[in-house]
């Protein structure tokens, strides 16, 4: 009994000397299997091209209500990816933008479906009149949480 | 199994209660008097500089700290939970304040955080052009238990503890209540219609602030304060037996003065403690020409205490001294002339002594008991 009590006190010591709070995880490994281009000067013309899975994974963390921020880490088949995102997660899809010199800028957009693991990946331009995205990766990814 | 779902849906709600009850009693949960006791990003700093540096330069945490936290007068968050949005407000030394205010998150009982994305810009400052620009992601983490707060950046697909600050908190884990932070400290009579001159940092944050003269304790009523100066003016429904008297002369290096407060507050005991010393500098920390240097000890309840001449005229005003675990007697006090300039702005003319001549010790000591105060949150 006297034991139990002193690992138990033991326990809660421990506990509360090294507690410090973990945002709540969502870790993807994807890979990247089409790589989209679309024309500058033709909005409605994009060039589509299958890739040889190109593997990256990524950190989501879960930090308030619906709210997240995620790293992607690139790897040497897809090179340097851009991050950190910010954006809203639901029971079924992340949507989150990389945004790197303003806030008004319409950034990078990484969208995940939850259910299906399928996700794109949309760069856009701030010209004016080019709404759509101009780079777009799409895969697939697997969930862990 | 109908009742089994039931009672499984019931525990839930209880348990979600009691996780949740314990923020929705705070109205306002306030940090102040925030403290770096952790700079990361001031050693990865120094980390990468000794990469380039010929001799390395060892960092030493508790320098950095102690450096770290005097470039600030003060770091203030609170915590609205019924509108969700946070203040945090900072005032750096001889700069002007900043107030950020944005929504946060209740992460569960014990924690609050809130993002901040930040454009910053860097310029020339030779032709005033942008030379880069970028946006910053800043994640804090409020802890209510330890009351510190975590700031954690982002940068690439890294994330980075920057610093770590722990403050005072009016936050109750055990009620879920908030408080007035009790802070106590000392002030003085500036005439005799009752207005009284302490530290800001002293009435900060409370609710209703007290003195207690002659035993008897009344309620003092804030009339205005000045954070950059620290000062705070209040006043009570009484006629003092005496008040101090500004001085008219400036304040010299190696002036004999005498300081009287309240040192750990009445706790050490309810008497008046009077102390002499001297003036060892017309500057103040970090040159600040509002203050000037003493070697007067200066505690913890000191503050807002007059330090006076030899004549009972008020030369400054008691408000900090540096840490006792690396200094001996250097210690501030605000001039009288800083605070002149505060009480005219408060359309109050303080009294210039005209005494001509030194006064006894005994009447040095009747000056302060009958103008001196101790004064308190209630």
């Amino acid at each position: 009994m006297k034991k139990v009590i002193l690992i138990l006190a033991m326990g809660l010591f421990w506990y509360n000397l090294a507690y410090s709070y973990d945002f709540p995880k969502i870790l993807i490994s994807c890979a990247s299997t089409n790589f989209n281009t679309r024309y500058l000067n033709n909005k409605d013309k994009v060039d589509y091209s299958e890739l040889k899975p190109s593997h990256f994974t990524g950190i989501i963390e879960i930090i308030g209500d619906g709210k997240i921020i995620g790293r992607l880490t690139g790897s040497s088949e897809t090179g340097n990816l851009k991050s950190p995102y910010f954006g809203t997660i639901n029971d079924t899809k992340i949507i989150m933008t990389h945004k790197k010199k303003s806030l008004d800028e319409k950034g990078t957009i990484f969208e995940l479906n939850l259910i299906s693991g399928m996700f794109e990946h949309n760069s856009y331009l701030d010209i004016e009149g080019m709404d759509d995205w101009y780079l777009q990766r799409t895969g697939v990814c697997d969930i862990k949480t | 199994m109908r009742y089994k779902n039931i009672i499984f849906k019931l525990f839930a709600s209880v348990i979600f209660f009691l996780i949740t009850s314990n923020l929705s009693y705070a109205e306002v949960i306030k940090f102040s008097n925030c403290k770096f006791i952790n700079d990361e990003s001031g050693k990865r700093f120094n980390k990468l500089l000794n990469k380039s540096r010929d001799q390395k330069v060892i960092y030493n945490e508790k320098e950095a700290l102690q450096k770290k936290n005097s470039k600030y007068d003060y770091i203030e968050i609170s915590f609205d939970t019924q509108t969700k949005i946070f203040t945090f407000d900072t005032k750096r030394k001889n700069k002007n304040k900043k107030i950020l205010k944005d929504n946060f998150e209740i992460l569960d009982e014990r924690n609050i955080s809130f993002l901040h994305l930040k454009e910053w810009e860097i310029m020339d400052p030779t032709t005033n052009k942008i030379y880069e620009k970028g946006l910053s992601y800043h994640l804090y983490l409020i802890d209510l238990y330890d009351s510190t707060i975590t700031q954690f950046t982002y940068g690439g697909d890294q994330k980075y503890l920057v610093y770590i600050q722990e403050c005072q908190s009016n936050y109750s884990p055990e009620t879920g209540e908030t408080n007035d932070i009790a802070s106590s400290g000392t002030a003085f009579f500036i005439n005799n219609r009752g207005n009284l001159l302490t530290n800001n940092h002293v009435v900060e944050g409370c609710k209703l602030s007290k003195i207690s003269y002659f035993n008897k304790e009344h309620d003092a009523q804030l009339i205005s304060t000045d954070k950059t100066l620290d000062l705070a003016l209040l006043k009570v429904d009484l006629k003092p037996r005496a008040f101090i008297s500004f001085s008219n002369d400036g304040p010299k290096k190696r002036q004999q003065i005498i300081i009287a407060g309240y040192p750990l507050g009445q706790g050490l005991s309810d008497d008046l403690k009077i102390n002499d010393g001297r003036i060892s500098s017309l500057k103040g920390f970090e040159n600040n020409s509002n203050e000037i240097t003493v070697d007067v000890a200066i505690n913890p309840g000191n503050s807002g205490g007059p330090i006076i001449n030899q004549k009972g005229q008020l030369v400054a005003i008691a408000v900090a001294g540096m840490s006792k675990d690396v200094t001996e007697g250097i210690n501030f006090g605000i001039k009288a002339s800083a605070a002149e300039n505060f009480l005219k702005s408060n359309n109050i003319n303080p009294s210039v002594g005209i005494q001509k001549f030194s006064m006894d010790d005994d009447k040095l000591v009747k000056l302060l008991e009958e103008s001196t105060v101790y004064t308190f949150c209630n």
